[in-house]
């Protein structure tokens, strides 16, 4: 059971990564590419929060009903999670930049398709 | 002496406090910032003659590691966030006197000193985490300084810059994620005990998740195939932002992306990977500069293969398992392109329009020309320039350690970069030209990095000795014995074994 949902969560992870990847590259629209980047961050978290999985065990949150002398033998691995937290942000800021960029270029141009933007450049 | 970490808080400070007070004390503003990086470059020069026996190890929030972030401020670590600060003021020099550079000012003077604090934290942490936390940090602000003065095609190359370098942040973050998941560590430390301690570690896999995240940074650093995304960026924003791409940015990622292959590369396949994207960087790159029309993206070029030498250079070191000092003379080659390419952009700027081309020359003057000819003699390396130096003793090691097609490859390199550099600087010649037009604080700026240029060429010796030094893997294997001593994991341990 233990293996079968580990291998869920990052087979999940994955599909998102590789999808989103794949819709970024072959879009042909600027905000269905930042779409596609922004699953693939997601994917890229679902990974990174499934490392510190471990079955069976609790949430890394102490309370008095619960005490223990060791607490990190009962709970799962709670470094991960904080790692998460900071990726989400940086992933948000990184998108709100890219959305920015595309926005002012379609100010400017009428358009964010990128192969009328790639004639413009020319 | 004052704790090294206030060389990262400082800017970080000034550059939150920049909203708040830039408007209101403008000139102040800019003498506090020139204050606080000459303090960095003061208090980093104090601290050199101890770190160099010993490194210094500061454990953020009194947290041991590997649990806690650990900054390491060694010999090699001090040195480039010197080069790092250095830079910075100069960029602040040069900034004086161009008030319209910028559509806003003010944003430029938040964002700098973050990204030079960035910098200087990516060049210490010794955490894999806070590498990435890093540089993404590094990479937003070099996002923001790129749209700052808006061309007819800023927009579209930043936004290819940002598709290049988020594809890297994607695979940086899951090398990362793979990497925790076989080691439990982020500290690169306690991960390097970790590989050379247990003889039963799967470092086939353990080189796959490295490699992983080497290509993330790859990236970042720009190098090939992945440049393509980038030189949109140095060809239509404003040159100062080429300087601080080249001089700092994709110096400092190098340095941690041969920090990475000299720790955690042992898979001889891998380091073989390398070398040949190292290879084809050089000869792309140089190729590509030499036919190159526009000049801010043939300096770009130049950096490419120079980042390509660099990588090539450490993974045949470490492939030819022989002791050799190719790895130290590499972080020199560092210091030295960051400063000569970083004042090639700074007296590019003089002579050059928005689109790279060469403008009226009669608003150029001598001491540009002179900087750029003396810049190119160094990074090209010609006698009696620091550059001389090490690509000499870059060859001989290369000789000695058998690897002489490489050493021809460097001279072939070499060859190409003083054709088309000098041919360049033929065209920023003016006849008769006077510096009335140069402004003092722009000599200023263009003559502070030359004086460096200058003090490593009249005694190589000094340059020698710092580049024997400064050995990674030394300071390394202190920390992890001083890791060990402190950690709490040790502890813990202990009490289990009294208690069994």
């Amino acid at each position: 059971m233990a293996l079968v949902l580990e291998i869920l969560f990052y087979l999940n992870g994955i599909i998102l990564l590789t999808g989103g990847l794949i819709i970024a590259i072959i879009s042909r629209n600027i905000i269905k590419m930042i779409i596609g980047f922004v699953l693939a961050h997601t994917g890229v978290n679902i990974i990174l929060v499934s490392t510190g999985y471990i079955f069976n065990r609790m949430p890394p949150i102490l309370n008095k009903f619960q005490q223990t002398n060791n607490p990190a033998a009962i709970s799962v691995d709670p470094v991960p999670q904080a790692l998460v937290l900071t990726s989400i942000v940086i992933g948000v800021a990184t998108t709100s930049l890219f959305m920015f960029y595309a926005l002012r270029y379609y100010r400017d141009n009428g358009t964010i398709d990128r192969d009328s933007m790639e004639e413009h450049n020319d | 002496m004052i704790n090294p970490v206030i060389t990262i808080i400082l800017p970080l400070l000034l550059g939150f406090l920049s909203p708040l007070l830039y408007k209101h004390i403008k000139i102040y503003f800019k003498i506090l910032m020139i204050s606080v990086f000459t303090f960095n470059i003061l208090e980093l020069i104090i601290i050199i003659p101890t770190v160099s026996s010993l490194p210094l190890q500061i454990y953020m929030g009194n947290i041991p590691a590997p649990f806690g972030i650990m900054l390491t401020f060694g010999l090699t670590g001090t040195i480039i966030a010197l080069m790092v600060n250095f830079i910075a003021l100069c960029i602040v020099f040069f900034k004086l006197n161009r008030n319209k550079d910028c559509d806003n000012e003010m944003v430029f003077y938040t964002v700098f000193p973050i990204l030079i604090a960035a910098l200087i934290s990516l060049a210490n942490t010794q955490d894999i985490f806070n590498i990435f936390v890093f540089l993404e940090i590094v990479t937003i602000s070099v996002y923001i300084l790129a749209g700052l003065k808006k061309y007819k095609k800023t927009d579209l190359s930043v936004i290819k810059f940002i598709t290049g370098t988020s594809i890297g942040a994607l695979l940086m973050l899951t090398g990362i994620a793979a990497l925790y998941a076989l080691t439990g560590s982020l500290n690169i430390i306690h991960i390097h005990s970790i590989l050379t301690g247990y003889a039963y570690f799967n470092t086939y896999l353990f080189n796959i998740a490295v490699f992983i995240i080497l290509t993330g940074l790859m990236v970042e650093a720009y190098m090939f195939p992945f440049n393509i995304f980038v030189t949109d960026i140095y060809a239509h924003t404003q040159t100062i932002n080429g300087a601080i791409y080249s001089g700092l940015v994709q110096s400092i990622v190098v340095f941690v992306m041969i920090k990475l292959i000299k720790l955690f590369i042992i898979n001889p396949m891998f380091l073989n990977i390398m070398i040949v994207i190292g290879i084809v960087t050089i000869i792309f790159s140089q190729f590509s500069a030499f036919t190159e029309k526009n000049i801010r993206r043939m300096l770009g070029f130049s950096s490419f293969a120079q980042s390509g030498l660099l990588i090539t250079i450490v993974a045949l070191s470490l492939k030819s398992g022989v002791h050799n000092e190719l790895f130290s003379l590499a972080i020199m080659m560092i210091i030295i392109h960051a400063i000569s390419k970083f004042t090639m952009f700074l007296a590019a700027d003089r002579f050059i329009d928005e689109n790279g081309n060469i403008i009226n020359k009669k608003k150029a003057g001598q001491v540009s020309f002179f900087a750029f000819i003396i810049a190119t003699l160094t990074l090209v390396g010609i006698p009696p320039f620091p550059g001389f130096y090490i690509k000499f003793r870059i060859i001989s090691e290369l000789l000695r350690i058998n690897y002489p097609w490489m050493a021809v490859i460097i001279v072939i390199s070499a060859f190409l970069e003083i054709i088309y550099l000098l041919k360049t600087a033929r065209k920023f010649f003016v006849k008769n030209s006077t510096d009335s037009n140069e402004p003092l604080i722009s000599i200023l700026a263009a003559i502070l990095p030359l004086l460096i240029i200058f003090l490593f060429s009249v005694n190589p010796a000094y340059l020698y000795r710092s580049s024997s030094e400064m050995d990674f893997k030394e300071e390394t294997e202190i920390s992890i014995q001083e890791i060990n001593e402190t950690s709490i994991l040790n502890e813990h341990i202990e009490e289990n074994n009294i208690e069994e």
